[in-house]
């Protein structure tokens, strides 16, 4: 009797010894990857293969104003669906280019013309951008990016659940988008000043 | 036994890094049905946040000279992030309440700005827990922890990524700034000794401009974006409306007869592109309401001119002449206002707004009842006007604000 109540016992008691302590690291880790997932990371070192990717075709108008006034000093661009007849997506490119040494921004819809509006023009030394706004299309995911803008490195902040969940915002040379769901949704230059 | 417990803490931390970088780059994650504009709006909000937040550690950090208290203090005081969540509450409650009742987007967009402000404040909600959570000794500990080690994972954790080769670095929040601000300026950096002067970002000279980015120039840019989603709201609208109608005439044909006729229906309203830059002027009359209007008027007109896509700043005139009677030594002399008219049109409340000046001159008598004339005053006194452009006609007031601050409408006018 006492020969068989013996290892039940001993396996009672490394269950009860083992279980808590199971828990214990499964809820930690589970926390610590909670946690490592909201960290920002900075990627760096990248040699992106070369590979074909999707370029966005300049529309008439596009290629008129950069006849005009050349490739834009900075260009913004947001990707969303709008819903169309039938309740069918339309995918939406809003695009805004920016001539701050000329003092005019030009947006575009889809590549329509959509506003043009002017600024007091600034008196700075840009620093030429080396991204052009056909390099980049709607919802590419981020190794497409990477990819149509030849970084080396980039910093990635993730957003709060509440703000936007699966949503993260990145930072490389001269450049700033946003990714929901491992898709581009926004993307902007950001230009350099060269100062005295 | 130590070696061992290296090891082991070694491994579990690998695998503790290795999967936080799969769920924080959201590999596995599908996609949603619906990419609204919101998101992407909240994205760009994000990142010019998180540029605002690093530029201001700069300047912290740099204690330059020269600069506004009112413009460091707008950058320095927080350090941190805004409210992404609130900013675009406020846009959708600006464009809301520039609308009229009627107006069939009014609802969707305050509905918008509401659902946006309970977000903005479990976010609020959210980041003083996360900062709270920061401060704890275990955090900093694994924090740091993950940061050395996932420098020790080196590549492994970049194939993690998708980019074979690449070198993964956690970033602890006190770094962030820095890192953005390098990584924005980071080749150009690199170069710098080739370069005459120093390299900063452009956003500090829009920052230097506007004030305040996000709610300035931002907020500008994206106003085409509103417009074509009202476009879009009020076309939806019509074309819902109308497929029930067809779904409801067809039902009802359809129990009239077993072949119902097809019923040509017109076409649905498609939204329309806004109209570009046309500049407008319109010209009309003033009616006297805080001024005297005289004896008789010699001269009463205003004229606005406005581009119909509200690009470009309003400019207006008005003018009202008129001949007084001087009571006390039975004179009638004549005397003027004029009002130079700046603001701004929107055309999706087709509401104008903006500031003036009124100048007056005129003939008065002394108490000797001759005659002396009262040059135009150089300065003017300000004031402010408002409008709405009705069936192609703009309905607007005049209001001086008198000494003291004290509001008087002057006139009220139609321009057409």
């Amino acid at each position: 009797m006492n020969k068989r109540l013996l290892p039940k016992l001993l396996l009672a008691g490394c269950a009860c010894f083992i279980a808590p302590i199971a828990i214990a690291i499964l809820i930690g880790l589970g926390y610590c990857l909670q946690v490592s997932a909201a960290m920002p990371k900075t990627v760096s070192g990248i040699s992106a293969p070369e590979r074909a990717v999707d370029v966005w075709s300049l529309s008439l108008e596009q290629q008129q104003t950069v006849a005009e006034l050349g490739y834009p000093e900075s260009f913004a661009i947001l990707f969303y669906d709008e819903e169309r007849d039938a309740g069918s997506p339309e995918t939406i490119r809003f695009e805004t280019w920016s001539y701050y040494s000329r003092g005019i921004e030009v947006t575009f819809i889809n590549g329509e013309k959509a506003a043009e509006s002017s600024m007091d023009p600034f008196e700075v030394a840009l620093v030429e951008i080396p991204y052009r706004p056909e390099q980049f299309t709607a919802y590419m995911n981020l190794a497409g990016v990477v990819c149509a803008a030849k970084l080396t490195s980039f910093t990635m902040v993730p957003l709060e659940r509440r703000l936007l969940p699966s949503g993260e915002t990145y930072f490389a040379d001269r450049l700033t988008f946003g990714m929901k769901d491992g898709e581009l949704r926004f993307l902007e230059t950001l230009p350099l000043v060269e100062e005295e | 036994m130590n070696t061992q417990s290296t090891r082991a803490k070694g491994w579990l931390l690998f695998l503790v890094a290795a999967f936080g970088l799969t769920l924080g780059c959201n590999l596995f994650t599908p996609a949603s049905t619906r990419r609204s504009e919101d998101a992407a709006l909240l994205l760009m909000l994000a990142s010019h946040s998180s540029i605002e937040a690093a530029a201001g550690d700069n300047i912290a950090d740099a204690r330059t000279p020269g600069l506004s208290v009112s413009f460091l203090g707008s950058l320095v005081e927080t350090g941190a992030r805004r409210n992404e969540a609130r900013m675009l509450a406020e846009w959708y409650h600006a464009l809301a309440e520039k609308l009229p009742e009627d107006d069939e987007v009014k609802q969707a967009y305050v509905a918008k700005a509401d659902e946006y402000y309970e977000k903005a404040k479990a976010l609020d909600q959210e980041r003083e827990r996360e900062e709270r959570r920061r401060n704890r000794g275990f955090f900093r500990w694994f924090s740091q922890q993950v940061k050395s080690f996932g420098e020790g994972l080196g590549r492994v954790v970049g194939g993690a990524m998708g980019f074979a080769g690449a070198v993964v670095e956690y970033v602890i929040e006190e770094e962030l700034p820095a890192r953005i601000r390098a990584a924005i300026k980071g080749e150009w950096e690199r170069i710098k000794a080739i370069a005459q002067g120093r390299i900063e970002m452009f956003w500090q000279h829009l920052a230097d401009r506007y004030g305040d980015v996000v709610a300035g120039y931002l907020r500008d840019r994206v106003d085409p974006l509103f417009i074509h989603l009202r476009d879009r709201i009020t076309g939806r609208s019509r074309r819902v409306s109308l497929r029930l109608t067809q779904t409801a005439e067809a039902r009802e044909q359809a129990t009239v007869t077993i072949t119902p006729t097809p019923k040509i229906l017109p076409p649905p309203t498609s939204s329309q592109p806004p109209a570009r830059g046309q500049i407008i002027t319109k010209t009309g009359n003033v009616v006297p309401v805080g001024l005297n209007p005289g004896l008789r008027a010699t001269s009463n007109t205003i004229s606005i001119t406005y581009q119909d896509d509200g690009r470009a700043p309003v400019r207006g005139s008005g003018m009202y002449a008129a001949i007084y009677k001087w009571e006390s030594c039975n004179k009638d002399l004549p005397s003027s206002v004029r009002w130079d008219l700046t603001g701004s049109f929107d055309p999706v409340t087709r509401r104008f707004s903006g500031t003036l000046q009124e100048y007056g001159q005129g003939q008065i008598t002394y108490t000797d009842c001759s005659v002396g004339t009262v040059p135009e005053n150089k300065d003017g006194e300000g004031g402010t006007w408002e409008a709405v452009l009705v069936d192609g006609v703009i309905k607007g007031s005049i209001t001086l604000i008198q000494t003291g601050g004290i509001p008087l409408e002057r006139v009220t006018f139609e321009a057409r």
